[in-house]
């Protein structure tokens, strides 16, 4: 019988006039001999073949066996991270099956979804469902989902790269645990290479993944990747942050001309913005040939695009990671990247944009946006060539994910609490939680974590007579419904024509800023502000050239581990002025302008600068270890030193080094003296810095999202739940005092233990930094490494100062 | 030195700042505080929002401290007394004021105050929709009355503070411009947030850490 599944797939190939690689045919026989597994393939390769025609053939053999031919119901699910893959995922499935005869329903259910379609996948079940993790928890949160996912034989998890750093692929294992509980499941990921693959598989497959028995298929295409750095003609000596180097732009322009279609990418929606409109003003030529792409533009319109781009009918596309997967482009040649990437793994996928068809070679061009940028590229260039790629850190015990789940199943045909807790503890994220952990979020569900003898009006999920947990109120599970998700985003507001038509959306605070009759730029055009009118910006084309550029925050990635310890290693080549990259030479002139001010650290020596300026005392230190490590230290150290006199510190940081900041003179030396650096008390210290900052703060933002404490209000119905309204820093505020032992307010400082501080990493840093010769300066004025973390503005704070006495310090803050 | 009050003079009237969020009047035994916001965290529970439940027991604890140390006849609270539609921190409060037999209670009506007059008068409070005290016009909002000076709340106003080394603080305040003749009174309850004003050259700001008021 699975010869005969083979035969059907093969030939399907042959008609097509295609041969399948060896991984395809090993997925094919794997799945058909009922295995579960990983396929380790890149974007472009056929994988969306290999897989689903897999699942395919094995659910005809096992509907044959059970004479269940014929028989509708839902029987594989195929979970996408975006929704954008949806459409050429559909497409994919639906040749396979129309022309191998397979009388299939193909359906896609996402956010965007209409009413009407979900009401009808509802009513009537395709038997292949493309959905998003978030999607499949909305399956769960409705009546009669058992029945509904009974007939479900197989679940594919594509990109699961992708999903794997994030809560949403806890939110996947949690769904994963339940299906499992339901239907007899087969489950497959398909993955893009990280460092850690293996762990990539238990975290999918759970417990199942200690049983053994699964199967690990790597295709053996190999990307060829040439890297091409864009060098300027005259360097910056000080390179800022937020420079974004438009000077370059004119490089592009024959990179441009010469090429069938280029994906320029940039790390950030404004910075898309800004480049857009900046090709458009040096080569009007362009118009109508280019495009633009990014999350906060309509859906409409980036369908547009990508049709575009699939079609060979746009030049170029300037685009953030909204493009970075999925979506076959086969016009596209050329590939820029603007900025850093800041990761290997990021940086691959994007070259792998162009020459889509396997076998071919990827052109990336590098453009940096500061000189410093130069000897990232040289960085990557030798994370490349080693084959060194960054580890995905899982998340693990997520408990705002796990009350948001519950809830879930509450509001669905609810649940008891005996069967889900041995499903919930086969999964990898909480494979370790405790029975009291277990009765915790149980009890803060149904009496919001009081006592059993308090008196209670508390009323969310509640305990019918035969022990189901159920949500009854209909107000409840509506709002549950409408904020079920791991993405947190700050409100958002439409941007919409006065005489309509939607353009896209925009962060609030941004907005907020602005007046009537004020210009911005939003999806290339100059927009002005006419009034903002509930949850809507209305606007009318503007006459104006210049206006702001909205940011949408979170933009800011931290440089990986993995480039933080090549860029390490080129650095100490600019020191002892060994360079032969290009683009390292072309580096040479910043280095030795940072040389003659200050010093450039060797492989053995760690540079220290403390400088005075009219805005007070700095000190930076530059351990090259990324952003977040970065805050992590930063807060330690500044703990340290404030343990030997009172003192506040505002704190900057970006991913070559951190600053300390202080109205008062600094005592460094003695607290170098003391042994800063040691790793003795590392973890008291750690505990003790993080509650002195903002950073718990910032996490716990997401987890009160995520665990349902702050809701946002209905669209278009704000007012009725006015009196519901709060934020999560008053929630942060009320756990820290009368709480503290909640395990939402714990997780905060676990995250970033697990994914900032990293105590391991900094540990290991702290102890290289003992080895090396600390070389302390004292420069007269900023130097090219301190001057992109001293103009940062966004900052972190630390005092060991009475809040009275600091007030008496300060003044009024007048400006805007 | 600590500074647990501040002392202001209005159209000829001394008003006390205190450091604990209320303002005190000596001269009428008027003791004045703004947006307690009762029966919020039980609003927030009976919704399925699991606030923390002590974070509403102590506005009340911090009322009798204060009541008891100023001693006034008279307490007014200007609007945002009562968070939402009842709930039981109402009967708590009810009782609250019946330990105080020789205080008389009087609410100008805000916003969020949706009871219904009657509840509060049965609980033997004055209900009005604003009060004139000496030349002092208290409501709950700003008045668009201009011939006395508006002393109200609903704002929770809070100010920015900056410091050299680009230090930043966010801190609650009383709000007085003197030149538009208004004040604007920090909210008393906890869990209820800020929202920040910038002030101008006419504007006077004291801002209170909760243990300390400070004129900046």
């Amino acid at each position: 019988m699975q010869e005969r599944g083979l035969e059907r797939a093969q030939k399907w190939f042959a008609g097509r006039g295609w041969k399948p690689f060896s991984f395809q045919e090993d997925t094919w026989r794997a799945c058909l001999s009922g295995k579960s597994g990983m396929l380790n393939a890149p974007t472009g390769s056929g994988k969306t073949y290999a897989a689903f025609i897999g699942a395919a053939l094995r659910v005809l053999q096992n509907d044959e066996r059970n004479s269940l031919s014929g028989k509708r119901g839902l029987r594989i699910l195929w979970i996408t991270p975006v929704r954008a893959l949806t459409k050429d995922i559909r497409r994919a499935c639906t040749e396979f099956c129309e022309e191998a005869g397979i009388p299939w329903q193909i359906a896609v259910r996402t956010g965007d979804t209409s009413t009407a379609e979900r009401a009808k996948i509802k009513k009537k079940p395709p038997e292949v469902l493309i959905t998003t993790p978030e999607s499949l928890h909305l399956i769960l949160a409705s009546k009669d989902s058992e029945d509904y996912l009974k007939q479900l034989q197989f679940l594919v998890a594509d990109e699961w790269h992708e999903l794997m750093g994030s809560k949403r692929a806890v939110l996947l294992e949690l769904a994963l645990s339940r299906l499992k509980a339901i239907s007899t499941l087969q489950v497959w990921g398909i993955s893009a290479t990280i460092g850690n693959m293996e762990e990539a598989v238990e975290v999918l497959l759970g417990a199942d993944a200690d049983r053994g028995g699964h199967i690990f298929i790597k295709s053996n295409l190999d990307k060829r990747i040439k890297i091409i750095p864009v060098i300027p003609e005259e360097i910056e000596k000080f390179p800022w942050a937020g420079h974004l180097g438009t000077k370059l732009a004119e490089d592009l322009l024959p990179i441009i001309a010469k090429s069938k279609s280029t994906l320029i990418f940039t790390n950030t929606r404004a910075q898309a913005e800004i480049w857009y409109q900046h090709i458009l003003n040096i080569e009007p030529d362009l118009a109508g040939l280019i495009a633009m792409h990014h999350g906060s533009i309509d859906r409409e319109l980036r369908d547009w695009v990508e049709d575009a781009i699939h079609e060979g009918r746009l030049k170029c596309v300037v685009c953030t990671s909204s493009l970075d997967l999925g979506v076959d482009f086969r016009p596209v040649e050329t590939i820029v990247q603007v900025g850093s990437p800041k990761g290997v793994a990021r940086f691959l996928q994007r070259a792998g944009r162009s020459g889509h068809s396997p076998g071919m070679e990827s052109t990336i061009y590098f453009l940096p946006t500061n000189g410093l940028q130069l000897v990232e590229c040289a960085a990557l260039r030798r994370a490349v060539l080693r084959g060194d790629m960054e580890v995905r850190v899982p998340y693990i015990r997520s408990f705002d994910v796990m009350v948001q789940y519950l809830v879930t199943l509450a509001v669905g045909d609810g649940f008891f609490p005996e069967r889900i807790y041995e499903e919930i503890k086969s999964t990898f994220s909480f494979a370790s939680i405790s029975s009291d952990e277990w009765e915790w979020a149980l009890n803060f569900i149904t009496r919001g974590g009081q006592s059993l003898e308090a008196y209670e009006e508390f009323r969310k999920v509640e305990v019918m007579p035969d022990g189901l947990y159920k949500v009854n109120s209909r107000r409840v599970a509506m709002r549950h419904r409408m904020s079920i998700g791991a993405i947190v985003s700050d409100p958002m507001l439409k941007v919409k024509f006065q005489k309509g038509g939607y353009l896209g959306t925009v962060e609030e605070w941004f907005v907020s800023r602005l007046n009537p009759g004020d210009t911005f730029w939003f999806a290339g055009r100059p927009l002005e502000l006419i009034r903002i009118k509930e949850m809507t910006v209305q606007v009318k084309m503007s006459k104006k050239k210049k206006g702001a550029v909205p940011s949408w925050q979170g933009g800011r990635m931290p440089l990986s581990a993995m480039l933080s310890e090549n860029l390490r290693v080129k650095i100490a080549e600019l020191a002892a002025g060994n360079c032969t990259e290009a683009e390292m030479q072309a580096a040479m002139p910043i280095a030795e302008t940072q040389a003659k001010y200050s010093h450039v650290p060797g492989i053995d020596e760690f540079l220290i600068e403390k400088i005075q300026t009219r805005e007070g005392h700095h000190i930076y230190m530059y351990p090259f270890e990324g952003r977040f490590v970065h805050e992590g230290m930063a807060a330690v150290m500044a703990y340290r030193i404030s343990k030997l006199t009172p003192i506040s510190f505002s704190i900057a940081v970006n991913d070559y080094g951190f600053e300390l900041l202080s109205d008062q003179s600094i005592p460094l030396e003695e607290a170098l003296a003391d042994g800063l650096f040691t790793t003795d008390n590392l973890t008291a210290d750690i505990q003790a810095g993080l509650n002195k900052t903002e950073m718990a703060r910032r996490r716990f933002r997401d987890i009160a999202g995520i665990a349902g404490l702050v809701f946002k209000g209905f669209p278009g119905r704000q007012q009725k739940e006015k009196h519901l309204q709060s934020s999560s820093q008053l929630f942060f505020d009320v756990f820290r005092d009368y709480e503290s032992d909640n395990l939402l307010f714990k997780q905060a400082f676990d995250e970033i233990m697990t994914f900032q501080v990293e105590e391991v990493r900094m540990r290991n840093a702290l102890h290289r930094i003992q080895k090396q010769r600390t070389v302390l300066m004292y420069p007269e004025k900023p130097t090219p490494f301190c001057f992109p973390i001293l103009v940062d503005r966004l900052r972190e704070k630390l005092s060991s100062e009475k809040l009275e006495d600091r007030i008496r310090k300060m003044t009024l803050a007048t400006e805007k | 030195m600590t500074e647990t009050r501040q002392e202001v003079t209005v159209e000829g009237l001394r008003l006390e700042l205190l450091a604990k969020k209320a303002i005190m009047i000596p001269s009428k035994s008027a003791l004045l505080i703004a947006d307690v916001h009762l029966g919020k965290v039980n609003h927030f529970r009976k919704n399925g929002i699991p606030v923390p439940e002590p974070a509403g027991q102590n506005n009340l604890k911090r009322l009798s401290q204060i009541i008891d140390s100023e001693g006034p006849k008279e307490v007014i609270f200007l609007g945002d007394l009562f968070h939402s539609s009842a709930n039981r921190a109402w009967p708590e409060f009810a009782e609250f004021m019946a330990g105080f037999p020789k205080v008389k209670f009087t609410l100008v009506v805000g916003n969020h105050d949706i009871l219904g007059r009657h509840v509060f008068e049965d609980a033997g409070m004055t209900v009005v929709d604003h009060l004139k005290l000496g030349p002092l016009w208290l409501t709950h909002d700003r008045s668009e009355r201009d011939e006395m000076f508006n002393l109200y709340g609903h704002i929770h106003p809070a100010v920015r503070l900056r410091g050299s080394g680009k230090q930043y603080l966010k801190v609650p305040c009383f709000f007085f411009n003197l030149k538009e003749r208004y004040g604007i009174l920090p909210s008393f309850g906890d869990f209820t947030g800020s929202h920040v004003l910038k002030p101008d050259k006419d504007c006077v700001t004291f801002v209170t850490t909760g243990k300390e008021v400070l004129h900046v």
